[in-house]
Formats: structure tokens, sequence, C-alpha cells
């Protein structure tokens, strides 16, 4: 026990010894939170289109007029098409509203015809789905306000609500994400380049010589990251709760707990990573491959799981930060759901499990 | 002089090749990595669970559940008797959203007065609760269509049809492949470099180097050179993936995509000869990569649109290689974009990597001082 404390001490000054380490639980965290409170947002605003105006009616310049007026949409008037359809290409423009000559006629017949066109820069799907429903709405809006809107059955109306996130913030469901980066970076990829310095050096072969067993010394490892992970959590929980508003609806023992229980296996993988790779360049890139990507990609906070094939579904079920996505999110929005964090705390035990156990039977043949 | 450098190049190339392992990984991963990540980043919904709480007896609302349940990205309807089973289903996740016929739904569609349906989403999984929100609209109104057609009075508004240009079906791989591509030879060039210096500080040989006749510029090019080689070549090899295996359409000029291809990886490892000239370790090179390249990735446009961020992360992210290359890899694949709009995106990438290239020189020369 003695021992073990002694290491501990040793690791824990050589971590704070390193302005690297620090560099990464103290200033990366709050760098990630902002830029994805404030850059990543996947609300369409100041749309750029062109609004070509073919004909000379009254009806269609008011139409023209009218997008013009449209709040979230920048109107480039021009008068023929082929003046704007270059800035499609070369991204200028999101999309082309076209007024034609015969514009009033089209209007008169009817009949779910076409009175106007709209073009959109598909090269991104999504922004072009939004711009093209804002250009649509913008038009309906325009028609109905002529007495145009149609007449006859009033239809289906959707009602949405958004339970947990209300107005549809996306910050605050990419903050719990950025979170899980910045821990999987601390746990994973910092823990795999620390160990496998020590295996380059061979300063690893000189602590195996000594009486310590190899549980302590990888214990001994281990402990001070856990502590900067767990500091690091703490820190971005007040940033987003203080900063950046997110509402803290469950508690924080319970945020605590799954922070915890996430370093189990994100630490265990940077173990592993550092026992099969010989040197610090093999493992920063294994640990990008299968931490550091993953953990913005798989884990479920800009891409939904469910809509992935089969085959990456259950990849995912191996990438811890899954898990604590599905948690973190939950924790900061919902509350405190136990049957979710009780299922997520036993599957992240048990990648760690795994990823521990690996890295044992690895071990063992290397010490040959 | 030209014949030292040749040499120096050369060893580069030899050190960085030496180990079969590091081969395999920066040319092997990126494939793989470029197959998982291009299967699983979509932000089309498939797949998914939905809640029906119906407490209406009538046609209407069993006409409405049918057509959602043969919608293509439902995966399981859930039929619950009342709100609190449901609120238990989403808080646990096990759905993304619930519909909630209220008892006068069927009455007041055979009466012709707009009908209310309910759409419970959870807000934790925006991204993929506001698309499949489109979809239900979608078939909310086509219902509604129908049913006002069976109105002999009814007049058709004429509408405002949309043509999705240079990707006709919004297939969301068409978008992200491209930019795999990207950002991966970017990931693989800055590791590349990052490691170069430091490793070299590390292992003491640095100062062998800076005795050795060589000059600074001699240096850093000769470090250049096997990054700009590796990171172009994981760009290309990525760029057939995406054409021959994911059946991504090539349209533009692959001469102009490759000609670009270099000014963005020189600029990437501008960057990353910067980070490694300040690094003491290659720890700390790697751990600096990141500290640049997340920021460097997401002001880029890959994930979100630069146009929806803040003006001063607009600006900002004209500093980012990635930027400029992502509109011409996007521009080449679906647009056929012309060489004059790919000039006027290398030539940003040109500065950055005069720029970083010149600070890193200054740099090394500071230590030969």
């Amino acid at each position: 026990m003695k021992r073990l404390v002694a290491l501990v001490r040793k690791e824990s000054y050589q971590v704070l010894r390193d302005p690297a380490a620090l560099l990464i639980t103290f200033v990366l965290p709050p760098i990630l939170l902002f830029l994805f409170a404030f850059a990543v947002s996947l609300d369409v605003k100041d749309v750029k289109v062109g609004v070509v105006l073919e004909s000379d009616g009254t009806q269609a310049r008011e139409l023209a007029a009218s997008f013009a007026a449209t709040p979230y949409l920048k109107v480039t008037p021009v008068r023929h098409r082929n003046e704007v359809e270059s800035k499609l290409v070369s991204g200028e423009l999101a999309a082309i509203a076209v007024i034609p000559s015969d514009f009033e006629a089209r209007l008169l017949e009817g009949q779910g015809g076409a009175a106007i066109q709209i073009i959109a820069d598909a090269s991104n799907p999504n922004t072009s789905t939004f711009t093209a429903a804002y250009l649509q709405g913008a038009f309906a809006n325009w028609m109905s306000s002529e007495g145009m809107g149609g007449s006859g059955a009033a239809g289906i109306q959707l009602q949405q609500r958004f339970w947990f996130n209300a107005e549809l913030e996306s910050r605050r469901t990419l903050v719990p994400g950025a979170i899980a980066v910045v821990m999987t970076m601390i746990g994973t990829l910092l823990t795999a380049l620390v160990v496998s310095r020590e295996w380059e050096r061979g300063t690893m072969e000189a602590l195996l010589a000594t009486p310590a067993t190899l549980g302590e010394i990888i214990l001994s490892k281990l402990l001070p990251y856990f502590v900067l992970g767990f500091v690091a959590t703490a820190g971005c929980a007040f940033l987003a709760v203080q900063v950046l508003g997110l509402p803290m609806v469950g508690s924080f023992p319970a945020l605590m707990l799954i922070s915890a229980i996430f370093l189990v296996p994100a630490l265990g993988q940077g173990l592993l990573i550092s026992t099969v790779s010989k040197n610090q360049f093999m493992a920063a890139q294994l640990a990008v491959m299968t931490g550091y990507l993953p953990s913005f990609l798989l884990s479920g906070f800009l891409f939904e799981i469910q809509s992935m094939p089969w085959v990456i579904q259950k990849i995912t079920y191996l990438i811890p930060a899954r898990y604590f996505v599905s948690s973190l999110q939950t924790v900061f929005l919902a509350g405190d759901v136990w049957p979710l964090f009780l299922r997520d705390i036993a599957s992240m035990l048990a990648v760690g499990a795994l990823f521990f156990g690996i890295t044992r039977l690895k071990s063992k043949r290397r010490l040959d | 002089m030209l014949g030292r450098l040749f040499a120096s190049v050369i060893k580069e190339f030899r050190l960085f090749m030496r180990d079969p392992r590091v081969r395999a990984m920066l040319f092997g991963i990126p494939v793989m990595q470029v197959t998982i990540f291009g299967l699983a980043a979509t932000l089309e919904v498939r797949h998914i669970n939905v809640a029906i709480i119906n407490d209406d007896a009538g046609r209407w609302s069993r006409e409405m559940v049918s057509r959602v349940s043969a919608a293509s990205f439902v995966n399981e309807l859930v039929y619950l008797d009342n709100m609190a089973e449901f609120t238990d289903r989403l808080e646990r996740r096990k759905v993304l959203l619930g519909l909630h016929f209220p008892a006068d739904f069927s009455r007041d569609v055979a009466a012709g007065n707009p009908a209310h349906l309910q759409v419970i989403i959870d807000g934790r999984r925006a991204n993929a609760g506001q698309v499949t929100l489109s979809y239900l609209t979608a078939i909310a109104l086509e219902l509604g269509l129908e049913l006002a057609r069976l109105d002999p009075q009814f007049v058709e508004p004429p509408g405002a049809p949309v043509r999705h240009w240079f990707n006709p079906n919004l297939d969301y791989r068409w978008f992200m492949v491209p930019n795999l591509a990207a950002s991966l030879s970017m990931i693989i060039a800055l590791m590349i470099t990052s490691l170069s210096i430091s490793r070299e500080r590390e292992l003491g040989t640095f100062d062998q180097l800076l005795v050795s006749p060589s000059t600074p510029l001699e240096i850093i090019v000769s470090k250049t050179i096997p990054a700009l080689l590796a990171g172009g070549l994981v760009g290309m090899i990525i760029v057939a993936i995406a054409v021959f295996a994911f059946g991504i359409p090539f349209y533009g000029s692959l001469l102009l995509l490759f000609g670009a291809m270099f000014p963005f990886v020189l600029s990437v490892v501008g960057v990353g000869l910067v980070i490694s000239s300040l690094a003491n370790t290659q720890q700390q090179a790697v751990l600096g990569i990141f500290l640049a390249l997340t920021p460097l990735i997401m002001i880029s446009g890959f994930a979100t649109p630069v146009e929806n961020m803040p003006l001063f992360l607009q600006y900002l992210a004209q500093a980012s290689p990635l930027k400029h290359f992502l509109i011409i890899v996007q521009g080449s694949f679906l647009k056929s974009m012309p060489a004059a709009d790919v000039w006027s995106n290398v030539w940003p990438m040109l500065i950055i990597a005069a720029v970083t290239l010149t600070t890193a020189t200054v740099f090394v020369q500071r230590r030969l001082q």
C-alpha cells in the first residue's frame, strides 16, 4: 500500500510538471466547449438567395419584394437566371428563386402547377433542405396574404413540442457531446501517449524490475489521469451551466458518478493502445482513429446512431463515448433517469473490463 | 546544395517508411476510416422507434398511423395507452418521438376543421427530431391534400417546386465522403510533420542536424516533402474510394483537384511544422496538434456551414486551410467547378502556407543561434 502511494506520488509529480498535460486539461476544454456552443450550428440563418425576376407584372414584383423583406433571407435581385447560376457553383448563393415571365398566367391556372421555381445548392443536403423550406414558406406566406392560399379542408396540423429542449437550441445537445470529446482526449489520448513513451524510452522495463507489481504500476500511472479527467469534467460542467446557459436538470452527484465510470473504459482504451503500439507515433495515430474521431462521429451527438447501417451500429457498442453522451445529455437536460444511467454505467464497465482484459493478456506476453 | 537537399529528403523518407506498421497504418487506417465514417455520418433519419398514443377511435387517426408505419424512416411503432408510459419510454430513449391523437381527431377531419396532432420529440436528439418532424409534416400535408381534393369546391393553389442541384436525391454521403477525404489527409499530414522535428529533438538528433552543413531552409524543405507526398497520396486514395466504392459522381477536373491538393497539404504541413518546432517532446507536439486540429476542423464547415457561424468565427475560418479546400473538393466532385473558382480558394491556402513555413524556418533558425 505504501509502495502504491509512493508510486502515485511520483506519477502525479510527473504529470504536474508536464505543461502539455495541463494544457489539455485546462485550456482545451473551454476552447472546445465554446466552439461547440458557437461554431457548430445547424440553425440556418441569413440565407443568401438570388431572386430572378423575369416577369414585369405587378404581382411578380410584389412577390420579389416580399422575398427581399423576409428576415432570414439575404436577397440578390437579378433579371436573368444565367447571372446567378454560376454563383450556385462558386457557393456565393445557396439558392435561386425564379419568377417566370408568365408568372401571372400560372397563378390564375392554379391546380397545383408551378408558379415559381426554386433551385437549391444541394452540395450540402442539409442546408439545401432548410433553404428550400424557407423559400417555400416565404412563397406560401405571400400567397395567403394575396388570398390565394387555397380553400377547402383545413387539413392536419402538427403541433410539435420538444421535451427537454423546448427552444431547440443545438448547443444544448452539442455541449454534452463536447464534454465527452474532451474526456476521451484526457482519458484515452493522454494515457496512450504517456505510457507508450515509457515503453519507447525503456523506463517501463526499469519500473517492472522494481518490486512493484504490474498492477501497482498501472494503477499509479492511471490515477493521476483519472483525477485530471475528473477535474476537467467538473470544470466543463461549471462552464456549461454558468457561462453557456445549459440547464442542469439532473443532480451533480449523478454527473460525477457517470463521469467517473466513463473514465474506466477511456483509461483502459488508452492503456491498451499504449501496450499494442511500439512508439508514440503509433499510439497517437491509434488514439486519434479509435478514440478521438469516434467520440465525434460515432457517439451519437452529431449523427443519430439508429440511422447508421447495422454493422456500424454494432461497432458503436465498443465506443465508450456512446454511453457517456447518452447519459450526459440526460443528466443536463432531462434529469436523473436512473434506469438509463444504470444501463449506460453497466455498458461502460463492460467495455472497460474488455479493454483491461485484453491489456492484461498483451502485457504478459511483452514481459517474456 | 541540391544534392545535399535530395539526400536529406531521401533520409526523411526512409526514416518514416522503415517501420512496416507505420506504413500499414498510414494508408490502411484512412481507408478504414473513410469507410466507417462515410457510412455512419448521415443526417438522414432511419430505423427509429415511434410511440403512438391514440385517444381517438376513429378512421382518420388509423389512416395517419398506417401511413407513418409505412414510411421508410420507421423501425417500430410502439402503441401506448397513456402519457405516463410515454414519458417513461422517452426518458429512457426507447423512442425518438410520440404521436398523440386527441379524442376529437377523426371528428375534426370529417367535419373539415383543422385536426390537431401532437408530436412530442426528444429534445436531446434535436437534429434527428427536426429531420423526422419534416418527414411527418410531408405525410400530414399529403393526407391533408387528399382530403381536400374530396371537396369539389376545392381550388388547389399553384406551388413552388424545388430542384436540388448537384445532389438531386439529397444523399448525405455525397457531402460527407468528399469532406472526409480532405479532413483525413489533413490529419495524416499534420501528424507526420508534427512528430518530425519534435522527435529528433526528443532523441537528441536535432542537434546533429543543426551542426550539419544543412541550412534551416533545407531542414524545413526536407521535412516538408515526405509529409506533402504522404498527405497527398492519402487524399488521392480516399478520392478514389469515394468514386469507386461509394459511387459518388465526380463531375469536375481531377487535374484541378489534385493540383489544389498540394497547396492544401503544403499549408497543413506548415501548420504542423510550426507546432513541431515549438514542441520539446513528441508528446507536446501531439497535444499541440490536437489543440490546433479540433478548431481547424470545426470552423471549416466540415459538419456545419461556415455561414451559420458568428461573424468573427467566419473571419477566423479564413485561416483554416480546410475551409478553402472543402469548397474545392465539394465543387470538384459535384459541381464541376471551373478553374477560376478553384483558384480563388487556392491562393488563401498559398498565403497560409507561406506564413506558416516562414514561421517554422524562423523558429528553426533561432535554435541555431
